[in-house]
């Protein structure tokens, strides 16, 4: 067949050869993909028919997203073909289909059934010819017939029963299901209730087949409270006695949103299960990092929503999510949306922690082991919430602790150094406070807010460097402020102010912080206001800065209290249409 | 509405050659035609369901349902198109260019995954559905299947009296002697017991899996509960199978609900007791004949009472103290069953 199709091909003459080599070559290749699966499948299948114990059980849950996924491309291959072309193909594909449909791990799982259905119908024959092939119809029909009527209640007297009354299985199938989810919810709450007492317990074993045969069902919304009460009525036995495939079915289905649970069910998921808050996190990281860029409010909707700020309310939870946001800040090299991630995710979780009103349930130092309490117990107060003419001391005092912990050796090592700068970045609105505490300084800087502005941007610096880029940028700042008390401002003027002609070339101050102190410069003096356009113009000569002032702008936008004028604030949206017009 | 009664009444017709062999005549334009007709019919559903008015003048001008082929209520139009799906499927007799076109109508693919009013979303659930059940049964262990079914079957029982309520007390009465006459027993009782408990909050040792969300309809409920009462207390022998065969916990919780069933109960335990005889070289009460209710039994039913929250245990007491007193108030035992009765009782005489 797929010889033919390439001389087909090549005869029309559109495709050259070799892209018609190419495709032929995958279509072979699916082809026997697909065939070399349809022989594990079948071969699988007859495995779990024959027996049904609990090892079987287990491996058929493991493997129902992935027999979905063969059914799918199954259909996808058969819908094209007639019945004769596919029994030609897949003589065993009766055997195959009858085997899972027979399957209730199966046909309960997520859409199994229906690609099920849908394989079944393409293999109907539209024009049968011999009595074979008209048997084979009716069978198809009596398979349907059964997936879609599987319940027989061995008691004749049930069917009598409702027959009288005048009611068919349709009629009760959905109220039953209900009674018996119901049935056994309240199994477990009375097992729950009667804890201590052995005889009204429900059994280790039980909890876990039921966990088990809930695993295909989770999406199913009659199965949301027996879900439920699964995860809140855990058992008081020391192991675990839900299947772990059962929680990662659960968490698939919450991250996926085929189901929804109350955010306390949730956060009990991951308290038992830790992968499932690992693969909750990476989730949450996925959406957030992903190629498309994202506003802060953006990222605080998705951060929200992934209910991981109100899990890790609970610092065991919390010191999980916080490592993985410290991998991914070494690994991408203190990426600036992964900074600004983890300081979203803070305020999230600050939030949070004041609507539970548990502030005091745990201490600071619980969430934050390595840093020195003092410093915690500083940075963690809202730098936002304290008078403005009050800023500067609260400041100098952070920068003092951090310094300590940092350069003193006798305490530390350089291990200390990434740790104090880590969870400094967890509150990054003290940075944006020096910031502007800098700008509106008429004398000179405190030497304090310097070190902290140049210690937040260059964290990996040695203390004699650090000195060094201190009194460059102390420089800077000089020029600035002078630039600002001459007559008139100009794009140019500032652009050569930021470049410092006496400065060590090897080490120019970091070019961030200076970017940094430039554009808050331009949008919170009206002097700067007018040619902010045109200093950024020049200033976003490459992608990367241009991002980078498009986060800049994006979160003084974000949380602009510190910033009073609504001149400013204006000025910056209309920045950022136009720097996000060009992106 | 005229025009609605009878597309109605067609689709009942229709329904109810589904399943006979009148659909030897079908084709695969009829198949497709009936199941839009269920589809209409789906939406007139959707569109007066949740108006009682509108719904019961409905089922008003409708009157009495056909018989089992057809249409048995206007609820039954919400699962039309499963319904006649079923029957076709299953149907040997339904000529074979319908039952070839069949699959394909029922299930057209993805381009018909959305619609919710078509039968494939329909009928995928109702496969998932059926296989959940499944594999919760076959968990098996406690008493949640069981359970689950009365309580299922007690549900329809209610809902199918509700819809007699406009025929008249008459009605429901007919449909409970059908039930008693051509119904398996012990499940009629098990199902009468659970619905008379439905909505009921307190009910003493049972399991209680209704959440308080279903105490609030209990408007609906204490009227079919009325009716029910009504029958059961009216049926000699209905009542004395029902009061022999259900648990002594169940009949416990109903005889605190409802105080008419518990007089009616203690009566008949206390004709039951009359029955015994007490033998001598036993040294115990045996039954005379082997339909009474033996001692032991007995004793178990009126200890539950006992256990149930006032006014229940003072009203066995005073029974059993009546009992005693009319033979003589011996203190010996062996000399009057009443005594013995409440010498067994953990809270004495």
């Amino acid at each position: 067949m797929d010889s033919s199709l390439c001389s087909d091909l090549e005869s029309s003459g559109r495709p050259s050869r070799r892209d018609v080599t190419i495709l032929c070559l995958e279509m072979a290749r699916d082809s026997a993909d697909l065939a070399s699966d349809y022989q594990f499948w079948l071969q699988k299948l007859s495995v779990w028919e024959q027996s049904s114990t609990k090892e079987t059980q287990q491996d058929t849950c493991l493997h129902l997203s992935r027999f979905q996924e063969f059914l799918k491309q199954m259909y996808e291959f058969l819908k094209e073909m007639d019945s004769n072309a596919i029994l030609e193909r897949f003589p065993t594909i009766g055997q195959l289909l009858a085997k899972a449909c027979w399957n209730p791990l199966i046909s309960a799982y997520d859409e199994s059934q229906k690609f099920i259905i849908w394989c079944l119908c393409c293999l109907m024959n539209k024009e049968p010819q011999t009595p074979g092939e008209s048997q084979l119809n009716s069978w198809i029909r009596s398979l349907l017939s059964h997936i879609l009527s599987t319940i027989r209640f061995n008691m004749k007297e049930v069917g009598l029963f409702t027959e009288i009354l005048g009611y068919e299985p349709v009629d009760y199938y959905p109220s039953l299901l209900k009674n018996m989810v119901l049935s056994l919810v309240s199994e477990l709450r009375e097992s729950h209730l009667n804890g201590l007492n052995t005889q009204s317990r429900m059994a280790p074993e039980r909890m876990m087949s039921l966990s088990q045969v809930c695993v295909p069902l989770v999406t199913l919304p009659d199965f949301e409270p027996l879900v439920e009460a699964l995860l809140t009525y855990h058992g008081r036995e020391p192991q675990e006695v839900l299947s772990p495939e059962f929680f990662e079915a659960v968490n698939e289905a919450v991250l996926s949103k085929k189901m929804i649970l109350p955010a306390s069910s949730v956060v009990s998921l991951w308290f038992r299960h830790l992968p499932s808050l690992e693969r909750a996190t990476l989730h949450l990281f996925e959406k957030l990092f992903s190629s498309e860029r994202h506003c802060l409010r953006e990222m605080e909707c998705c951060i929200k929503e992934s209910l991981l700020p109100q899990a890790a309310c609970h610092p065991a939870i919390f010191r999980i999510v916080d490592e993985m946001f410290r991998v991914v800040l070494l690994e991408t090299d203190g990426a600036p949306e992964v900074l600004a991630a983890l300081r979203v995710f803070t305020w999230c979780l600050a939030e949070a922690l004041g609507r539970e009103n548990k502030q005091v349930k745990f201490a600071l130092k619980t969430y934050f082991p390595y840093g020195a309490p003092s410093l915690t117990a500083v940075l963690s107060q809202r730098p936002d919430a304290i008078p403005r003419s009050h800023r500067l001391q609260p400041l100098l005092h952070v920068s003092q602790l951090l310094r300590e912990a940092v350069e003193d050796h006798t305490r530390g090592s350089p291990r200390d150094a990434f740790e104090s700068w880590f969870l400094f970045a967890h509150f990054g609105g003290w940075v944006d406070l020096a910031v502007e505490q800098l700008l509106r300084m008429e004398a000179d800087p405190p030497e304090g807010l310097l070190w902290l502005l140049v210690f937040y941007y260059s964290p990996q610096d040695g203390s004699q460097q650090r000195a060094q880029t201190m009194v460059e940028l102390k420089a800077l700042l000089g020029r600035l402020l002078t630039l600002l008390r001459g007559e008139r401002l100009s794009a140019v003027d500032v652009q050569k102010a930021a470049h410092c002609p006496s400065a060590d070339p090897r080490r120019p101050v970091c070019g961030q912080l200076v970017r940094r102190l430039l554009l808050s410069l331009l949008l919170w003096t009206p002097e700067g206001h007018s040619i902010a356009w045109e200093a950024i113009t020049h200033m976003a000569n490459t992608d990367a800065v241009t991002h980078e002032i498009v986060g800049f702008l994006d979160q003084t936008l974000y949380r602009s209290d510190h910033l009073c004028v609504a001149a400013s604030r204006k000025l910056a949206r209309e920045l950022l249409q136009k720097l996000g017009a060009q992106v | 509405m005229e025009p609605l009664v009878q597309h109605l009444e067609r689709f009942s017709d229709v329904l109810a050659v589904a399943r006979g062999a009148q659909a030897r005549s079908w084709d695969a334009v009829t198949v497709r035609r009936a199941l839009q007709w269920a589809r209409y019919l789906l939406h007139v559903y959707r569109r007066f369901a949740g108006r009682a008015a509108a719904r019961a003048a409905l089922e008003r001008r409708l009157g009495p349902w056909a018989g089992p082929p057809g249409l048995r209520s206007f609820a039954a139009l919400e699962s039309g198109d499963a319904r006649l799906a079923l029957r076709l499927l299953s149907n040997r007799a339904l000529a074979p260019a319908a039952a070839r076109a069949l699959p394909r109508l029922l299930f057209p693919g993805p381009a018909a995954d959305g619609e919710d009013d078509a039968p494939q979303p329909r009928l995928l659930l109702l496969a998932r559905r059926g296989s959940a059940l499944r594999l919760l049964l076959r968990l098996g262990g406690g008493d949640a299947p069981a359970g689950a079914l009365l309580r299922t079957h007690a549900e329809l029982l209610g809902a199918r009296l509700r819809e007699l309520g406009g025929a008249g007390a008459a009605a429901a009465r007919g449909l409970l002697e059908a039930l008693w006459a051509r119904g398996p027993r012990g499940h009629v009782l098990g199902v009468l017991g659970e619905a008379l408990l439905l909505g009921r909050c307190s009910h003493g040792g049972d399991l209680e899996p209704a959440g308080a969300a279903d105490c609030a309809g209990g408007a609906e409920e204490t009227e079919t509960q009325g009716l029910l009462l009504h029958w059961l207390l009216g049926s000699p022998e209905a009542l004395a199978a029902f009061c022999r065969r259900l648990p002594a916990d169940r009949l416990a919780s109903l005889a605190s609900c409802h105080p008419a069933l518990s007089r009616a109960y203690l009566g008949l335990l206390a004709s039951w007791a009359a029955q015994l005889r007490y033998d001598l070289r036993e040294g115990s009460w045996v039954p005379t004949q082997p339909g009474d209710m033996p001692w032991e039994e007995l004793r178990l039913r009126l200890q539950r009472l006992c256990q149930a929250p006032p006014p229940l245990p003072e009203e066995v007491l005073e029974t059993l103290r009546g009992g005693k007193a009319l033979d003589g108030d011996f203190e010996v035992p062996g000399m009057s069953v009443w005594t013995d009765l409440l010498l067994a009782l953990p809270r004495g005489a």
